[in-house]
């Protein structure tokens, strides 16, 4: 069946894996039950939602449990690397396994170096203690580990410090580092998340490129599963603290055999269909299995399962056999299809018509800091300020969505808060239903901050920890809707239903409430005063997917309902194309493109707008990567321009005129509305994109 | 990094200045008159007059201030009133004498202070480490007179092994006799120690936590080289701000101490100054000390940039 | 009304979830019990000596050769003591008079005045064995008497009112100024921040107690004063601390949601942000508040604290350390007072912070 021979050892082989943390506050079983293996020149990826157990069971395989949790901790089960269980080894054991034939990457490359170390040092030391090399050895190991990894000036890479790094040489750094002695396993946690979606794609081309060089195996834990498409040999799906699914994976993708896993998959926005409409995604009620729990003689799914039957609320099902090396733990496996999350539906377009617009922004301008001296107050001016946003206009039309897309550093966030008056603009003008807004909010009437509201990115600090989540609300509605206390008190409860909370939720105080509960809260303060425009700041990037689907669905159903506005605020283009009719793109405080949605995503767009298409993950196996890929960072925006904000980074530079002029605003030929600002002529534009899709 | 110095050295002055204007202020403009503070309630006018005629006081303020800042930037800050002798010699002597006990404490308690917070913090709370943490606390809690006094009934007039008071005879150094440091340094370095101590040990376990202490262990490296290597450095940085901290903190313990076991230090001048109202002697003793603390907070920037790369390199 | 009832009682459920955690910590077990032995003290001490057989600060066995003599006094300076009486005759050169807690030996006699030395004290204690100076402890005296003849025993007792009162006093002073300092600049943010910063530091730039001797030197030792002083010189570090916590706080979106619903800047600060900022308080006011009982009982010890004839720790220690060897328990007695004080409230000061780290803990989780 497979071309695996039964007598070969397999590299790693995770059997019946738990995990339990016995700490003051009581006892989390974090890993349940999890069984892989991993053989040599294979990537397994590791899937799941946040607190699923996914990087404590990375972490029990090398030993490193306790920093977790204070107090105790036990394992059970067995780990066998190459046939010798890690569980059982003595410290000095595993210490000598440790960096030598299993070797780390971590989430934070920023965090997981040590700030007062060179980073050449940093590597030496793994050279010295496992292979005994001498200095000059070492260091020459050093720069051909640096080069391998794609960094620059390798010779010389050893002697920055970390902080002198961006977040993408930080990480092929940690990668350098980590295949330094030839490890025969490599555990990656989350080894992209957190980083620009740019550079996310070169790490990730990195490690496909790894797959091919090295004969190691790779474990990949991550929660975003465009990035598991694009790696991964074989998945491995998990839910509270077990695993539910594990599968080649294409096979996983093309036919998952377990409702989450294919629920998981519904709540990520897809990409286009031919006619530029956009499936509904589907969304997984519920929360996920809490870890105080004990183990329960059930599915500890079957609560959220739309298919679940008697036998799954009283026996705990096992891994089934569902053919083809795979495996789902599910005893309904072969009823599970695409369509029990609910049918395909298109998204409405009957909104997307209007006339007049909600909000018009012109010549934005906010500059951070001031110029500063190099004698305190004397001698000559040596700091200048930040330019965080140069001039930036937009529209935002009756009951369409504006998206705003760009890396990080590029602006967006400055540009909500200069609309919402946040942050006072320092240039430019901003009209709401055509009256001139003050700079600031203070400076605003309030039936103008009725009629523009806010959503933030982070739930946990979107609601004052000391207050009821009610709060929010109920003040809310007594400031902007000027209502009574008893009437604001009964129009929360609604409020609340509305964004589908029971009004008992109310009462309890933000830290009794999961992540996505109190992005609801939020969303419902938001909705408290009628709003015509709600800026959503990264709103959903802080959430799960499965709960990212249930917000979204959420806003869209209130500007279905409402006719309302939305500027939606993301990295990620994803989310972005599913929700927005209009987007905006920003770079370095610059719009480098703007129009209709789906003018902007299809040719010609700006060579900018193409690096980010094509740098986006998409959760499909298949899925040819469009090899576009910008190098270095996001500028400092200390200088100013002399020519095109992009062309630093602009991988079609056409030559001394990106340098020397700014760039022409240059219209696409679908829609008048859809600007590109390029020196480069929109039929080029148009033509070389085209040769990228063929 | 020079820019760096000039600049702190820059905020270093506008601080003494600041200072001594205050200083001025306070001794001399603030309550009533220096000569009928000098002398007391029952003072008589002509007693008054003299006094007032002797410091110039019938002057303007600013004039005053101006000839005592010219003088000070000479050297000369004139005589004291009490002991006739120049201020810059009396301040000097007693500087030096200060400056060798502190020097002192300060060599006794920080290493062996950072060593035991770091025993302490690597082992955190475990039975030992709640004891050694306990300990610190009652360390920084007794007050120095109560330890001074304390070790002056326990090793003077009980087992009659050190002289129970430190002076010193004139023409003679403390390291003449230099059994008469020893009590004095055991006090300032009881509150030295127990709080350094407290401060490294929760530096230490911070640090033990941070994600490079991770990557650290788990490239395999012997735990004695991912102490010395990743968590003391990084513990250090922190740690000597809490040092610098505690520099103030001594000046104000040198008071005390130099008083307990009658040490000729610039503690005990301060006192001998307020309680003479010799204010000329105490305005140069308090800016003496102002401009030691402030050099202190500038040697602990300066060793924290050269720690720390991300300030140095910035 | 209700707001602020809710308010109310959810500040009081997290006072009480701090306590209990509080108590679960060695820290706070041991420093509680002995911190509220001291606030108890403090509260019945000025009653204290009605019911005390000896009191603090009359004396109890004065020279009978002046019991019932009407004394007045006009003028008593350092070089010429002297004190008018309206009968001289009853007294002869030799004996010993009290006024106020001071005795003093009469040297020469006028018509209506005496003339006498001041600070007479226990150096010759055998030759008035009727004032029974520097007597040990014994049934009588449980902590033996001072160098006046004073019931040491009621002296260290009623001496906790005036410090702790003095001392929290200007804990509360530093906490009140050091935040509203801290959370208005914090909050202003911008020039003004900038400004108030910079003179905080230039405050911190000054080691405290050489602070506070100078101040005091000038404005004369008083309790107010003391307290005074004390908090404003300490008033600093809190300052900072809220100011970081509060700069924070600022750029959560709670508070950014507060401003785009039009809220005041004075229901944000009080609503929004002072709520956040009491744990923080917390933290220092305990801390503060041994700091404070230190920094008195120091200067008392210099002989800038408070003034005789209130019995003050600090004061005795420092005029009873002469009698070190020949009667120890003068100073033993105060020593150990102090002592456990501030070790009472370190300790304490201790189990709120880990208490407050335990909940911050389940918060962020």
């Amino acid at each position: 069946m497979t071309e695996r021979r039964q007598h070969d050892v397999p590299l790693l082989a995770v059997d019946h894996l738990a995990v339990t943390f016995y700490t003051p506050r009581g006892t989390f079983r974090v890993v349940r039950d999890v069984s892989f293996t991993i053989q040599r020149g294979e990537v397994l990826a590791l899937v799941g939602e946040t607190g699923c157990g996914k990087s404590i069971s990375a972490f029990a395989i090398v030993g490193y449990l306790l920093p977790f949790h204070p107090g105790e901790s036990r394992i059970e089960g067995s780990i066998l690397f190459e046939g010798r269980d890690l569980t059982q080894m003595t410290a000095a054991e595993l210490r000598q396994i440790r960096g030598d034939r299993i070797a780390m990457v971590y989430q934070n490359p920023s965090t997981s170096l040590n700030p007062t170390m060179r980073v050449g040092a940093q590597m030496e030391e793994v050279l010295r203690e496992h292979l005994a090399l001498d200095a000059p050895k070492a260091r020459q190991r050093v720069a051909e580990l640096f080069d391998s990894v794609g960094l620059a000036e390798p010779e010389h890479m050893g002697q920055r410090y970390p902080h002198q790094l961006s977040g993408g040489m930080q990480q092929r750094v940690m990668i350098a580092m980590a295949l330094a002695c030839d490890p025969d396993l490599l555990i990656m946690d989350e080894p992209t998340t957190g980083l620009d979606v740019t550079t996310q794609a070169t790490i990730l081309d990195l490690v496909a490129d790894l797959k091919q060089r090295v004969n190691a195996g790779i474990l990949f834990v991550s929660h975003n599963l465009g990035t598991v498409a694009r790696v991964a040999d074989r998945v491995a799906v998990m839910y509270a603290g077990q695993t539910i699914e594990e599968a080649p994976v294409r096979e996983l993708f093309k036919n998952s055999r377990h409702p989450y896993t294919t629920g998981l998959l519904q709540c990520v926005p897809q990409s286009l269909t031919e006619g530029g409409t956009v499936t509904r995604l589907r969304s997984i009620p519920g929360g996920t299995y809490a870890p105080e729990e004990t183990n329960a003689q059930a599915c500890l799914f079957a609560p959220r399962c739309p298919m679940a039957q008697g036998p799954c609320h009283t026996r705990a099902p096992d891994m089934m056999d569902a053919g083809d090396s795979h495996q789902a733990r599910c005893f309904l496996w072969k009823d599970v299809h695409k369509e029990m999350w609910g049918g395909l539906e298109l998204r409405g377009d009957d909104h997307r018509q209007s006339a007049e617009p909600v909000l018009t922004a012109e010549g934005l301008q906010r500059f951070f800091g001031q110029w500063q001296r190099k004698y305190l107050f004397f001698g000559p001016r040596v700091r200048p300020p930040v330019r965080a946003v140069t001039n930036i206009d937009f529209e935002v039309g009756a009951g369409r969505t504006l998206g705003i897309v760009g890396e990080s550093g590029c602006g967006k966030t400055t540009v909500a808060r200069l609309v919402v008056g946040l942050t006072p603009r320092q240039r430019g003008e901003i009209r709401l239903h055509h009256e001139e807004l003050a700079p600031q909010v203070e400076g605003r009437t309030h039936q103008q901050r009725a009629a523009m509201r806010m959503v933030f990115q982070n739930p946990t600090t979107s609601l004052n920890p000391k207050r009821a989540a009610r709060h929010a609300i109920v003040r809310s509605l007594q400031k902007l809707a000027r209502l009574n206390r008893k009437d604001s008190t009964e129009r929360a409860a609604e409020l609340a239903r509305s964004v589908r909370l029971e009004p008992a939720y109310l009462d309890r105080r933000p830290d009794e409430l999961s992540g996505g509960e109190q992005q609801r809260i939020a969303l419902a303060a938001a909705f408290a005063g009628d709003a015509d425009l709600i800026v959503a700041d990264e709103a959903v990037s802080a959430l799960d997917v499965s709960v990212q689907a249930q917000v979204l669905k959420l806003l869209e159903d209130h500007q279905h309902e409402r006719g309302i506005s939305y500027i939606f605020i993301s990295h990620d283009l994803g989310v972005v194309r599913y929700i927005s009719d209009d987007i905006l793109v920003l770079y370095a405080g610059h719009v480098a493109e703007s129009g209709p949605a789906e003018c902007v995503l299809n040719a010609p767009s700006h060579p900018y707008t193409e690096a980010l298409l094509s740098a986006a993950p998409v959760p499909d196996p298949d899925a040819v990567p469009t090899r576009i890929r910008l190098p270095g960072a996001v500028p400092t925006l200390r200088e100013r321009f002399q020519g095109c904000f992009f062309a630093g980074r602009c991988p079609r530079k056409m030559g001394p005129v990106c340098d020397q002029a700014p760039p022409l605003a240059r219209t696409g030929p679908d829609s008048p509305s859809h600007v590109i600002y390029c020196h480069i002529p929109i039929e080029e534009l148009s033509a070389v994109q085209l040769e990228h899709a063929a | 990094m020079v820019r760096f110095i000039a600049r702190r050295i820059g905020l270093i002055i506008v601080t003494l200045v600041v200072v001594s204007l205050a200083i001025f202020l306070i001794t001399e403009v603030l309550p009533g008159d220096v000569a009928t503070m000098m002398l007391g309630k029952d003072a008589t006018e002509a007693g008054l007059a003299r006094i007032r005629e002797d410091l110039g006081l019938n002057r303007p303020a600013h004039v005053r201030y101006l000839e005592w800042i010219g003088g000070a930037v000479r050297g000369d800050f004139g005589d004291s009133l009490y002991m006739g002798e120049p201020i810059a010699d009396i301040v000097g002597r007693r500087l030096n004498h200060s400056a060798i006990l502190a020097v002192f404490a300060f060599l006794v308690g920080t290493p062996a202070a950072v060593a035991a917070g770091i025993w302490a913090g690597m082992r955190a709370n475990t039975k030992l480490d709640r004891l050694v943490s306990m300990t610190g606390l009652v360390g920084i809690s007794v007050p120095e007179f109560v330890t001074g006094l304390l070790l002056i009934i326990l090793f003077s007039s009980t087992l009659h092994l050190l002289p129970s008071s430190s002076i010193i005879l004139p023409g003679t150094t403390p390291l003449t006799r230099p059994q008469i440091l020893i009590m004095p340094t055991l006090t300032i370095t009881a509150v030295l120690f127990a709080y350094i101590m407290r401060m490294t040990r929760a530096n230490v376990i911070e640090v033990m936590q941070m994600d490079y202490v991770r990557t650290a262990i788990l490239k395999g490296l012997p735990m004695r080289r991912v102490i010395l290597r990743h968590v003391l450095p990084n513990a250090m940085l922190p740690t000597i701000t809490v040092i610098t901290v505690n520099f103030g903190w001594m000046l104000g313990g040198l008071i005390i101490v130099e008083n307990v076991f009658a040490y000729p230090g610039i503690g005990q001048l301060l006192l001998w100054s307020i309680n003479t109202r010799d204010l000329p002697l105490l305005e140069v003793v308090t800016l003496v000390m102002a401009a030691t603390y402030a050099i202190s907070n500038l040697v602990a920037d300066l060793s924290y940039a050269a720690l720390d790369p991300r300030v140095r390199l910035a | 009304m209700m707001m602020v009832r809710s308010g109310l009682v959810a500040a009081g459920r997290s006072v009480r979830k701090a306590l209990s955690l509080m108590l679960r910590t060695w820290s706070g077990r041991i420093g509680l019990p002995i911190v509220l032995l001291y606030l108890i003290l403090t509260i019945i001490g000025p009653g204290l000596w009605h019911w005390l057989p000896n009191s603090p600060t009359e004396f109890q066995y004065s020279a009978t050769n002046i019991t019932g003599s009407p004394v007045q006094y006009e003028r008593l300076n350092a070089s010429q003591p002297r004190v008018d009486v309206t009968d001289a005759s009853q007294f002869s050169v030799g004996d010993v008079i009290r006024i106020d807690d001071e005795l003093m030996e009469v040297t020469d006699i006028g018509t209506n005045t005496l003339h006498v030395t001041r600070g007479y004290e226990g150096t010759d204690a055998a030759a008035h064995p009727e004032l029974q100076q520097l007597l040990a402890p014994s049934t009588q005296f449980w902590l033996g008497t001072d160098q006046y003849g004073r019931d040491i025993l009621s002296r260290v007792l009623t001496g906790a009112t005036s410090l702790i009162m003095t001392a929290t006093a200007a804990a509360t002073l530093s906490i009140v100024l050091g935040t509203a300092v801290g959370i208005s600049s914090g909050y202003k943010g911008g020039k003004v921040d900038e400004v108030v910063m910079r003179v905080m530091d230039g405050l911190m730039s000054f080691p405290t107690l050489l602070l506070a001797l100078l101040v005091l030197f000038a404005l004369g030792p008083s309790r107010v004063n003391i307290a005074a002083t004390i908090g404003f010189v300490s008033m600093p570090t809190i300052a900072r601390v809220v100011r970081s916590t509060t700069l924070s706080l600022k750029t959560m979106e709670f508070v950014q949601s507060a401003r785009l619903r039009g809220e005041s800047t004075a229901y944000i600060i009080f609503r929004e942000i002072l709520p956040n900022v009491m744990p923080v308080i917390g933290v220092e006011a305990s801390v503060r508040l041994s700091y404070s009982i230190l920094s008195v009982a120091s200067l008392g010890f210099l002989g800038l604290g408070i003034q005789p004839p209130s019995p003050d720790w600090g004061l005795a220690i420092s005029q009873g350390r002469r009698f070190l060897i020949s009667a120890p328990w003068i100073v033993l007695a105060p020593m150990g007072a102090v002592a456990s004080l501030v070790i009472g409230a370190n300790l304490l000061s201790d189990g709120i912070r880990q208490a407050t780290r335990m909940i911050r803990k389940e918060e962020t989780q």
